[in-house]
C-alpha cells in the first residue's frame, strides 16, 4: 500500500466500459466510464441482484468480453487480449471464490488447489510448503489433503477455495457471495481467515455481497449503482 | 494433471462408464476375434500347399485343380497321359514331378496314388516337409501311408489291411477287397488335407484297376463275372485305353491278384497308363511362368499348369467377400458403440456445468475442455481395448484346441501384437472423430460459461 505503484497505477481501472449480452444497444447491462480500484485495496461491492455485479466481475475475469472501453489489470488491457491470452492471464493474476461449489467433487483437495497451478504456466512455487502455511492460517488440517473435495463440509470447502485462489499469488482475489451459503459463526471465521490470507500476499480484494454487516473491514464500499450508468433490473447472467 | 482430471471425472461416474465400457469391449473383441480370424482362416488356408512350383492336370479350370488335387474336394474330371510324365520328368526346367491319382476313397477319406517321393516333395505352411509319426513311406505294392486323421478317427495303427473303395463317396458299393492294402506308415498332423488322406502307390492303384483308371461304374461291375476270359493281356498290355472302355470294365482278377502283389518290383503296373495330375518343383522358381506356358502349350496332351499359390489366392477371392463383410458388420457395430459412448458423454456435459465454471475461472480455455473431453474418450476407448485383448486372447487359448480337432482349422492361439496395435490405434482414431461431438459440445459450453453460474 505503500509503494509507489499503488498510486501511479491502480490494480483495476475501467474506462468508458459498455457491455450487453446483445448487439442492440438498447440491452446494455454495464455503462461505467471511470472506475478504478487501488493496488491491495479491500472493496466491498453491493447492488441488487440483477444490478451487473455477476457481470462486472466476468469482465474483470475475461470471461467476457467487453462490448466497447477498455479494463486494464495491473496495466494490461484485457480487451486487447486473445480469449486464449485472457485464459492464461487469469490463471496467472486472478483468484476467483465462488458462493459455493468452488471445488471439483471428485478430485482430492489437494488436486483441487494443484488445478490453479496446472493452468497458470508459470507457477511460482512449491505446492507444499504454501499449502502447509495457508492451511495453518485457514486452520484447516493437513489431512484433508488427499480426501475427495465432496467429503469436505461447507466451511471447509470455501476455506480451501481460498486456498486455491491464493496458490499463484494472483493480484486480484475475486469473491462473489463468498459467505452466503455459511452461517453466521462460520461467516465470521471465514471473513478474518480471508483478510489474513490477503494481507499476507498483499492482494487487491473484490468482494461482491448483500450482507452489509460484512462491509464494515473493507477499505472502501461501492455501490455498483453509483459507478453503473445502467439502472434497472438485469438478469445477473 | 488434465490426464487425472479426465481419469478421476470417469471414475465419480463409473456406472454409466461402466455400461459404455461393456459396449465397447464387446464391439472391438468381435472386431478383433473377426479380424482374427480372417487371418488366421487365410493362413491356415495358404498353409495346404508349399513347396510345389506348378500342378499340372487336363485342363479344368485352375480352381477345379486346385481344389481337386490339394483340397480332394472336386474329382478332377479329365486325365493325363503317363508320356506326359515322362516327358516332363524329363524336363531340364523340372526338379522334381510327383505324379497323383484320384479317385479312390477309404471310409470317405481320400485315396491318393503317388510316387514315394511324395513324402519328400510335397511341402505345407512354411515349407514344412511331410515327417511320420510311426513308419515309413511305402516301397512295396499295397502298402499305404496314413494321414493323421485317418488313423486317428478310424483307429487303425500300423500293419493294419484296409479296403480301398472305388469312388470318393464314403458309402460305395464297389470295394477292392481282394486288394487289401497294409499300413506302413502314420504321418504326423499338418492341418491340410494330407491328414485326411491315405497314401498308396501308383502301382498299388493300378493294381486295383487293372485296366480302366478312370471310368468305371457300379453298372459294368455287375456284368464284370461274365467275361473273365481276356482279362490279363488287356490289363497289362494296353497304354492308351481311351478306346476301350467297354472291354475293360468286365476284365476280372480275382484270379490273379495273389502274384500281382508279389510282383510288385518288375510289375509292369508300375507304368500306369493314366494319372490325375503332376505335382512339379522347378530347379529355379524363376522359370515357373515358362514351363507354366510350356505344359499349356503341349502337344501330346490336354493338360495345364497352375501355379498353386496364385490359384489359392483366386480361391481366397471367393471366399474374401464373406470375411469383408463380416469386418465391415464388426466395424459397424464398432462405431454405433462408440456413438453410445459419444452420447454417455454428452449426456454428462449437462451436469458438469459447474465443473466447467470451476476450470474456467482457473483459467481452462475452450480447447483444455475440448481436448479433456477427448481424453475421457481415449482413456475409455484404450481400457476397452485392453480389456477386449484379453478377453479375446483368453477365449482362444480356451477354444484353439477344440476348433483344431472338431474342424481340423489350425488358428494361432496369440493374437499378433501387430494387428492388435494397428486395430487398436484405428479404434482410438475413431474413437477420437466420434468424440468429436462432445468435446465440441465442451467447447461451446466452456465459451458460454461464465464465472457466476447459479
Amino acid at each position: 500500500m505503500s509503494d509507489a505503484k499503488t498510486i501511479i497505477s491502480p490494480a483495476i481501472a475501467v474506462r468508458d466500459l459498455t457491455f450487453s449480452y446483445n448487439a442492440k444497444q438498447s440491452d446494455i447491462v454495464i455503462d461505467i466510464p471511470q472506475w478504478h480500484v487501488k493496488n491491495a485495496e479491500k472493496v466491498f461491492l453491493y447492488g441488487p441482484s440483477g444490478s451487473g455485479k455477476s457481470t462486472l466481475l466476468n469482465l474483470i475475469c475475461g470471461t467476457l468480453d467487453a462490448s466497447t472501453g477498455h479494463i486494464l489489470i495491473d496495466n494490461s488491457d484485457l480487451t486487447q487480449m486473445s480469449s486464449r491470452e485472457k485464459d492464461r492471464f487469469r490463471a496467472k493474476h486472478i483468484g476467483v471464490i465462488f458462493q459455493q461449489f468452488n471445488l471439483i467433487p471428485y478430485l482430492s483437495v489437494q488436486d483441487n488447489i494443484a488445478l490453479a497451478q496446472y493452468f497458470n504456466t508459470d507457477p511460482n512455487q512449491p505446492l507444499r510448503p504454501f499449502l502447509e502455511q495457508a492451511f495453518e492460517t485457514l486452520h484447516l488440517p493437513m489431512s484433508i489433503l488427499s480426501s475427495p473435495a465432496s467429503e469436505l463440509s461447507v466451511g471447509q470447502q470455501q476455506r480451501v477455495a481460498i486456498a486455491r485462489a491464493l496458490l499463484n499469488k494472483p493480484d486480484i482475489i475475486i469473491a462473489d457471495e463468498p459467505t452466503s451459503s455459511l452461517d453466521e459463526t462460520s461467516q465470521t471465521r471465514f471473513m478474518s481467515m480471508l483478510f489474513n490470507s490477503i494481507e499476507e500476499q498483499n492482494s487487491t480484494l473484490i468482494f461482491v455481497s448483500h450482507d452489509h454487516r460484512l462491509a464494515e473491514r473493507f477499505d472502501r464500499v461501492v455501490s455498483l449503482s453509483d459507478i453503473n450508468k445502467v439502472k434497472g433490473n438485469i438478469d445477473a447472467f | 494433471m488434465l490426464f487425472k482430471l479426465a481419469f478421476q471425472s470417469l471414475l465419480s461416474r463409473k456406472y454409466t462408464v461402466l455400461l459404455t465400457v461393456f459396449t465397447l469391449v464387446i464391439s472391438i473383441a468381435m472386431l478383433f476375434s473377426v479380424n482374427h480370424l480372417r487371418t488366421q482362416a487365410k493362413a491356415s488356408f495358404e498353409r495346404n500347399i508349399s513347396g510345389v512350383d506348378l500342378i499340372l492336370s487336363s485342363r479344368d479350370g485352375d480352381i477345379s485343380i486346385l481344389l481337386g488335387s490339394v483340397f480332394h474336394l472336386t474329382p478332377l474330371q479329365g486325365s493325363v497321359k503317363w508320356s506326359t510324365y515322362q516327358h516332363f520328368n524329363a524336363h531340364p526346367l523340372v526338379s522334381w514331378a510327383v505324379p497323383f491319382t484320384l479317385g479312390d476313397s477309404h471310409k470317405g477319406f481320400t485315396v491318393v496314388g503317388t510316387s514315394a517321393s511324395y513324402f519328400e516333395h510335397f511341402q505345407f505352411g512354411n515349407r514344412e516337409a511331410l515327417s511320420f509319426h510311426e513308419g515309413q513311406p511305402f516301397s512295396y505294392q499295397s502298402e499305404a501311408v496314413l494321414g493323421h486323421k485317418v488313423a486317428k478317427q478310424l483307429g487303425y495303427t500300423l500293419h493294419q489291411n484296409i479296403v480301398i473303395s472305388h469312388g470318393t463317396g464314403s458309402v460305395s458299393f464297389s470295394h477292392h477287397s481282394d486288394h487289401p492294402v497294409n499300413v506302413v506308415g502314420i504321418l504326423n498332423p499338418t492341418g491340410t488335407p494330407v491328414d485326411e488322406s491315405i497314401y498308396v502307390s501308383l502301382a498299388t492303384i493300378e493294381a486295383m484297376h487293372p485296366a480302366a483308371t478312370q471310368v468305371t461304374t457300379a453298372l459294368s461291375r455287375i456284368g464284370r463275372k461274365t467275361n473273365t476270359s481276356s482279362s490279363k493281356t488287356a490289363s497289362q498290355s494296353h497304354h492308351d485305353h481311351e478306346h476301350e472302355h467297354e472291354h475293360e470294365h468286365e476284365h476280372e482278377h480275382e484270379h490273379e491278384h495273389e502274384h500281382q502283389a508279389e510282383q510288385v518290383t518288375e510289375h509292369h503296373a508300375t507304368t500306369p497308363t493314366k494319372i490325375s495330375g503332376i505335382f512339379l518343383g522347378l530347379a529355379t522358381p524363376i522359370a515357373t511362368l515358362r514351363l507354366q506356358n510350356e505344359v499349356n502349350q503341349f502337344e501330346h496332351d490336354a493338360v495345364e499348369a497352375i501355379i498353386p499359390g496364385v490359384a489359392l489366392n483366386q480361391l481366397w477371392q471367393l471366399v474374401a467377400t464373406g470375411e469383408a463383410i463380416l469386418l465391415v458388420i464388426s466395424g459397424i457395430i464398432l462405431i454405433s458403440s462408440l456413438f453410445g459412448m459419444a452420447t454417455m458423454l454428452l449426456a454428462s456435459m449437462k451436469e458438469r456445468q459447474r465443473e466447467l465454471a470451476i476450470l474456467r475461472a482457473l483459467g481452462a480455455g475452450p480447447k483444455t475442455l475440448f481436448i479433456m473431453l477427448q481424453l475421457e474418450a481415449c482413456l475409455l476407448s484404450i481400457f476397452s481395448i485392453i480389456v477386449a485383448y484379453a478377453l479375446v486372447q483368453g477365449i482362444l487359448v480356451a477354444v484353439t484346441p477344440l476348433v483344431a480337432t472338431h474342424f481340423g482349422l489350425y488358428l494361432s492361439p496369440v493374437i499378433a501384437i501387430t494387428d492388435i496395435v494397428l486395430m487398436g490405434a484405428i479404434v482410438l482414431g475413431m474413437t477420437a472423430l466420434i468424440a468429436i461431438l462432445p468435446s465440441i459440445s465442451a467447447y461451446n459450453q466452456a465459451l458460454h460459461t461464465s464465472l457466476s453460474k447459479r
